[in-house]
């Protein structure tokens, strides 16, 4: 089988800043990778870059045998941590502009997760809260069928209750054909739902492999090893 | 291309309704001082009214694009299965749509506030390959200028990544590159003074030097031949690498 995603030695520099030195990742299809660290370790950055809005200084991404454009954007969805919808969208215009520019995008799956999630189709961007928004991205993310789901912080900002729904809807809507990535911080929350997990440290792996075998081989749960790597 | 354009000018609508709107009240209120002013100074400040309007929609547009690479919404659009000649293209036909909408609004206002006979005599003694150059020059001057101004933000904002020094850079960049161009155009007048003149199609020599190749004198339209080449081939240079920046370098902060 193929590997949906696979990097070989990206690097990213900024002026005086490594933010990444060599990272390899490979994603096989139907597998949800964690990726995880903490601030500044240069998780968001990877994902900028296999989203095709960063271009590494060096090394080689590879999404579906091909290099990150206009095909490769086609076929990921990309969740970023920030308010990216334009503030004069009521919630149908955003899904609307989804529909509009991705042909995978499921209209009927969308209608149906926004019902799920508890959001009026006729609110403004706007007025919604930021657990609202996040719901909101997250339902447009998960409503295209994409090959690849690159999730930056799902969680973040959202309450307890929200977050086993958000949890809920992509467990729910991910199919055996996609993989997925996902950055948290909330390690604990969302652990359960990884098959393999990659820890990133300063711009580097430091720890990568099937989430169950880890837990196995050092006896602890991902959220465990997670403190003891970043202690 | 066409759902990006739809997508902006939805955007935007509020914009160019507001201008309109102000575009259309301020004449309607200088209308009511056609008997009181002077119909020079009544006709001025409606054309002052247009150039204003003009300038805040041109504006706009290029806050637009400056939001597209430095805020959030980037990410919206830079992530949309859509090419950077595409973006590109669908932002200056917008800009293109917008600023034809606001200059139809005012010259239907100014048609309002001039005396009809110096209105219908200013149109009858246009032939209509003055018509054609006009509306082509028109056109010409918004595509190419704002090409030309999204090239200077886009390669500020790929040489330098930071959201204020990538603003700053892009103007010292247009800064440079103005001169730089105008020099240029400049001299090529001077080395082939050689001119078409769109109104009657004929080929003319004349030694007039201007920074813009469009000139209007004497009831015709004369563009100098070398210059035009020359805007012709760095609009194009423009263009096309600023598509490429957008495919190949640009980074969102």
């Amino acid at each position: 089988m193929n590997n949906l995603l696979k990097s070989e030695n990206i690097c990213k520099s900024y002026l005086n800043k490594k933010a990444l030195r060599g990272v390899n990742l490979d994603i096989m299809p139907g597998k949800i990778l964690g990726l995880l660290g903490p601030n500044g370790s240069g998780k968001t950055t990877f994902l900028k870059i296999a989203a095709g809005i960063l271009h590494a200084s060096s090394g080689q991404i590879l999404i579906d045998g091909e290099k990150p454009g206009v095909y490769t954007k086609s076929i990921v969805s990309y969740l970023p941590d920030n308010e990216y919808l334009l503030k004069w969208m009521k919630i149908k215009d955003a899904v609307r502009y989804f529909k509009d520019f991705y042909s995978d995008f499921n209209e009927k799956k969308a209608k149906e997760l926004l019902i799920f999630m508890n959001l009026d189709e006729n609110s403004t961007v706007k007025s919604l809260s930021k657990g609202m928004k996040e719901k909101l991205k997250l339902t447009l993310v998960l409503s295209r069928e994409a090959k690849l789901y690159i999730l930056d912080e799902p969680l973040g900002g959202v309450d307890p209750t929200a977050r086993e729904k958000i949890l809920d809807a992509i467990i729910n809507n991910f199919s055996e054909n996609s993989s997925m990535i996902i950055t948290t911080h909330l390690v604990n929350d969302i652990e359960r739902i990884f098959d393999d997990v990659a820890f990133i440290s300063d711009g580097e792996i430091v720890l990568q492999g099937n989430a169950e075998e880890l837990r196995i081989d050092k006896k602890k749960s991902i959220d465990e090893l997670y403190r003891e790597v970043f202690q | 291309m066409f759902k990006l354009i739809k997508y902006e000018l939805r955007s935007t609508g509020l914009t160019i309704l507001g201008i309109c709107i102000t575009v259309i009240v301020a004449n309607l209120l200088l209308m009511t001082k056609k008997g009181s002013w002077n119909i020079a100074a009544v006709t001025g400040l409606s054309i002052c009214l247009t150039i204003g309007a003009i300038i805040v929609i041109f504006i706009s547009s290029l806050k637009i694009m400056s939001k597209y690479l430095h805020g959030d919404e980037g990410y919206l659009l830079f992530t949309l299965p859509q090419s950077g000649t595409s973006i590109l293209a669908s932002r200056l036909l917008t800009a293109l749509i917008q600023t034809s909408i606001v200059v139809f609004v005012c010259i239907l206002m100014f048609n309002l506030i001039v005396p009809e006979e110096i209105y219908y005599s200013f149109l009858k003694a246009l032939t209509p390959s003055q018509i054609f150059a006009f509306i082509f020059g028109y056109i010409w001057s918004i595509i190419s200028s704002l090409t030309f101004i999204y090239f200077c933000m886009v390669i500020g904002k790929v040489a330098l990544k930071g959201k204020k020094l990538g603003k700053i850079g892009s103007f010292i960049i247009f800064i440079i590159l103005t001169v730089v161009i105008s020099w240029i155009t400049f001299k090529l007048e001077a080395l082939f003074p050689q001119t078409l003149n769109l109104g009657g199609s004929s080929i003319a020599n004349n030694f007039k030097t201007s920074n813009s190749s469009f000139q209007i004198f004497g009831g015709e339209f004369n563009i100098n031949i070398a210059s035009t080449i020359f805007d012709i081939i760095s609009f194009a240079g423009f263009f096309i690498t600023t598509s490429f920046l957008i495919d190949k370098k640009l980074d969102l902060s």
